[in-house]
């Protein structure tokens, strides 16, 4: 994704614009990928790496994908499309209440 | 005729008695670095969960990760040879999974891809660990498991 997704300044814009966007390096943070991983599969949303997680500001993980290419392809959604349904998802407190994970929080 | 109706009928409320059937390897995987080849493993019923009665080996991966498609390759090859002795359920967190994988999901997955578990006939673990494992370790445990 660094090199297809990322770096596509679109989508770049596009995440400046609507989130804080947080990398998480699987090598220096092992216990936090798992955490947000198991997160994912638990609630039924794809797992694995790489994997791209939308959180709460409150740390409830509620949406979730892998890999998102910077352009709907291979049958995969762009990055930009996942997105926009967190957005829409992240609208309604109904249904995060309903389905998310309360990750555990560093203070 | 009795036996015949009886049977019938546990077969139409049993739905999580269908194994996973004919598994087949992707072809084409690329086992030099993470890539997205598709699903690693394929087959017929490929949603069943946890079956009684045998071993099950449990195997839970990412389509995208290296290591989960060495794994993948040893599954298949394990399949080949236990197939009527062991039930084989494979769990692709790529794509929603079936409510009786996600049990197994929410019982052994701790985050880390892939990760296998071997049950044994009652669903009590005999393995339980993230990341690849030898076949012949695995072999082992089937054997044990199965008296042999």
């Amino acid at each position: 994704m660094d090199r297809d997704t990322y770096t596509d300044a679109g989508t770049a814009d596009y995440i400046n614009q609507h989130f804080i966007a947080v990398k998480v390096d699987f090598d220096a943070s092992p216990e936090l990928v798992a955490e947000l991983e198991q997160a994912q599969a638990v609630l039924n949303l794809p797992s694995g790496l790489p994997l791209t997680s939308f959180v709460t500001p409150d740390g409830k993980l509620y949406f979730g994908a892998g890999y998102l290419p910077a352009e709907h392809k291979a049958g995969k959604p762009s990055f930009r499309e996942t997105a926009d349904e967190a957005l829409v998802l992240f609208a309604d407190k109904s249904k995060i209440e309903e389905q998310s994970f309360q990750l555990k929080l560093e203070k | 005729m009795k036996k015949t109706v009886l049977c019938l009928f546990l077969l139409l409320l049993s739905p999580l008695t269908f194994a996973i059937d004919n598994l087949k390897l992707n072809s084409k995987l690329d086992y030099t670095s993470d890539s997205l080849d598709g699903p690693l493993i394929t087959g017929d019923d490929a949603e069943s969960g946890f079956m009684p009665g045998k071993p099950n080996y449990v195997i839970i991966y990412g389509e995208g990760c290296f290591n989960s498609k060495k794994q993948a390759r040893r599954t298949v090859d394990l399949y080949n040879k236990y197939r009527a002795l062991v039930h084989f359920v494979v769990i692709d967190l790529d794509v929603p999974r079936s409510p009786e994988q996600q049990k197994l999901v929410k019982q052994y997955y701790k985050g880390y891809i892939p990760h296998v578990a071997v049950l044994n006939a009652r669903g009590e673990a005999l393995y339980n660990q993230s990341g690849e494992v030898d076949s012949v370790h695995i072999e082992n445990i089937f054997k044990n498991s199965l008296g042999h």
